[in-house]
């Protein structure tokens, strides 16, 4: 059985982007060749749940495909986890949404089916999820104030992989930070499935002002074309999962 | 498509959801519970209280619907609540959102239970939660997100009960949720693939976290032997808890058979719970009370039977 690849961004951020490009707009651009943008916004203790500056958290995973959480920086290992998988999820929905009315004819919606034969679906979809193949590129925000979160985000990454790790289907992943000296973002860490090369990552991590989220995302999408297995994707895609996948149906 | 800060869904009291498959209508009372996949309300239908849970993402639903009816092709005690009903209700006249129906389990979480009738409620507790766990186990599945938030002892039962199956995981797969504290991949003390020890860890977790001395939530470095260390009213069981933390055991009957052995010796109520905590006296026990009635009702029915003769 051959099995695709699911490309994923994961923005970890604190607040909104001061300069540069519309992220919204950028991230609904990613979204089109196929990369789900997942954002995940860091509260500071003494913030409410609903901050409102945060509000752009969600439209740029909404423009993006992605899913979106707003968290204080204990809880962000889960949530990392949680959005990724959920966003995974998404992506492979869409994708048997796809079959299912290529198989009925019209449109037909998994939440159509009554619901025995979305048990049955959701079954589909789960042992996909779990052997699929995953490729999450990071791009953590190290503007002044995250400053005091980055213990806690270089946690989560860390306790990322494991569940990466944990997974039947293979993954890569790379880090990048925004912004950087002189560029926008800057490479971290190169695409690996090296879970041990987090730590050698993180101390280079150093924050600095301004927060150009948009240019940010619209650089790493870039990122995507030098990956380790290239020949699985064509470049103005759609298609996250490979066609030839389908035919097992 | 769904991206929200919460997944979950407020229905007001008093709200009616007609099911569009199954054309049984329920009638929402209040809110018993949420989570990070979605809400649970109690709920009536006919003179019948259910619980209701409830989701913006169907998947949600439909994984934990799969779940529960592996679950309930086992005989005995539920392993986790009853499924009732599967269905899809328009909650508003434009947003139509899957929901399932179990039974309501009235009861307390363990936590407050414990704090109440005292630490000697562990044992049969426990005896119970791994009976279930080693069912679960030889379905195929690892219960996954085990804590003391989603065990329940039912107040008139006063069973221990399973109440949230959403982190269940094929054996071998990644566990599909969890929770920091009792996750042995955030102690870096294994990974985080569904096998029989990851139950058993955090299940060793959920007892350390019952200790009336231990602040799990306040512990920076990331060591289980140091709230093991913490654990002062669970001393017989330090080294029983060791073995379940460094996965030592096989399988959840090995652990509670070495569980019953110190069953006998007790625990030392200490300065702290000794208000609280009654001495464990056998025939506290629910389950040591019903085997005597049992005992009794067997000697008088011989002896009524012998004397006649």
């Amino acid at each position: 059985m051959h099995t695709g690849t699911i490309r994923q961004i994961l923005l970890i951020t604190d607040g909104c982007s001061n300069q540069g490009e519309d992220p919204i707009k950028v991230s609904s651009m990613i979204a089109q060749k196929g990369i789900a943008v997942n954002v995940i916004g860091v509260l500071d203790d003494d913030q409410t749940e609903e901050p409102v500056g945060l509000s752009e958290v969600n439209d740029i995973a909404n423009s993006g495909n992605g899913i979106s959480r707003i968290v204080y920086a204990d809880v962000l290992s889960e949530t990392v986890q949680t959005v990724t998988r959920q966003a995974m999820t998404q992506t492979i929905q869409g994708f048997v949404s796809k079959e299912l009315s290529q198989i009925f004819g019209q449109e037909t919606n998994e939440e159509d089916l009554p619901p025995e034969t979305r048990g049955e679906v959701q079954k589909v979809v789960e042992d996909l999820g779990e052997t699929v193949n995953l490729q999450v590129l990071i791009l953590v925000d190290t503007s002044a104030s995250m400053q005091h979160k980055m213990e806690a985000v270089k946690d989560a990454i860390d306790d990322f992989i494991l569940s990466l790790q944990a997974r039947t289907g293979d993954h890569y992943y790379s880090i990048y930070q925004f912004p950087a000296r002189n560029q926008v973002v800057k490479e971290l860490l190169p695409w690996t499935n090296d879970g041990k090369r987090v730590n050698k990552v993180f101390p280079k991590l150093a924050a600095g002002g301004i927060t150009p989220t948009g240019a940010a995302l619209k650089q790493t999408v870039k990122a995507f074309q030098n990956v380790p297995s290239s020949e699985e994707w064509r470049d103005d895609s759609d298609d996250i999962i490979d066609s030839s996948y389908g035919s097992s149906y | 498509m769904t991206s929200s800060i919460h997944p979950t869904v407020r229905l007001t009291s008093q709200q009616r959801l007609e099911g569009i498959w199954n054309k049984r209508t329920y009638t929402i009372v209040r809110l018993i519970g949420e989570g990070a996949r979605g809400s649970i309300y109690l709920a009536r239908i006919g003179n019948r209280y259910v619980a209701l849970k409830i989701s913006q993402d169907s998947s949600v639903i439909s994984a934990e619907v799969n779940v529960l009816k592996e679950f309930k092709k086992v005989q005995g005690p539920p392993l986790g609540p009853l499924l009732l009903d599967v269905d899809d209700a328009y909650i508003s006249h434009d947003l139509k959102l899957a929901f399932y129906v179990m039974e309501y389990i009235d009861g307390v979480p363990v936590s407050d239970w414990v704090k109440r009738e005292g630490l000697s409620w562990l044992f049969p507790i426990s005896f119970q939660l791994l009976k279930k766990l080693h069912k679960i186990h030889q379905l195929g599945y690892i219960y996954g997100d085990l804590k003391p938030d989603n065990i329940l002892i039912d107040r008139k039962t006063k069973q221990a009960r399973l109440v949230d199956v959403g982190g269940v995981t094929a054996l071998g797969r990644a566990i599909r949720e969890y929770t920091t504290w009792f996750d042995r991949g955030y102690w870096r003390l294994g990974d985080r693939r569904a096998d029989v020890t990851y139950d058993l860890f955090a299940f060793a977790v959920c007892l350390l976290s019952l200790d009336p001395h231990v602040t799990i939530h306040n512990t920076k470095e990331r060591d289980i032997y140091k709230v093991l260390n913490q654990a002062k009213s669970l001393k017989p069981l330090t080294p029983i808890l060791k073995k379940a933390l460094s996965g030592q055991y096989n399988n959840a009957l090995e652990l509670k058979s070495e569980l019953g052995v110190i069953n006998r010796k007790q625990l030392q109520p200490t300065k702290s719970n000794r208000k609280t905590a009654t001495n464990p006296k056998i025939d506290f026990w629910p389950e040591a009370l019903g085997l005597s009635s049992i005992i009794l009702v067997h000697a008088g029915l011989f002896y009524f039977l012998f004397y006649r003769i």
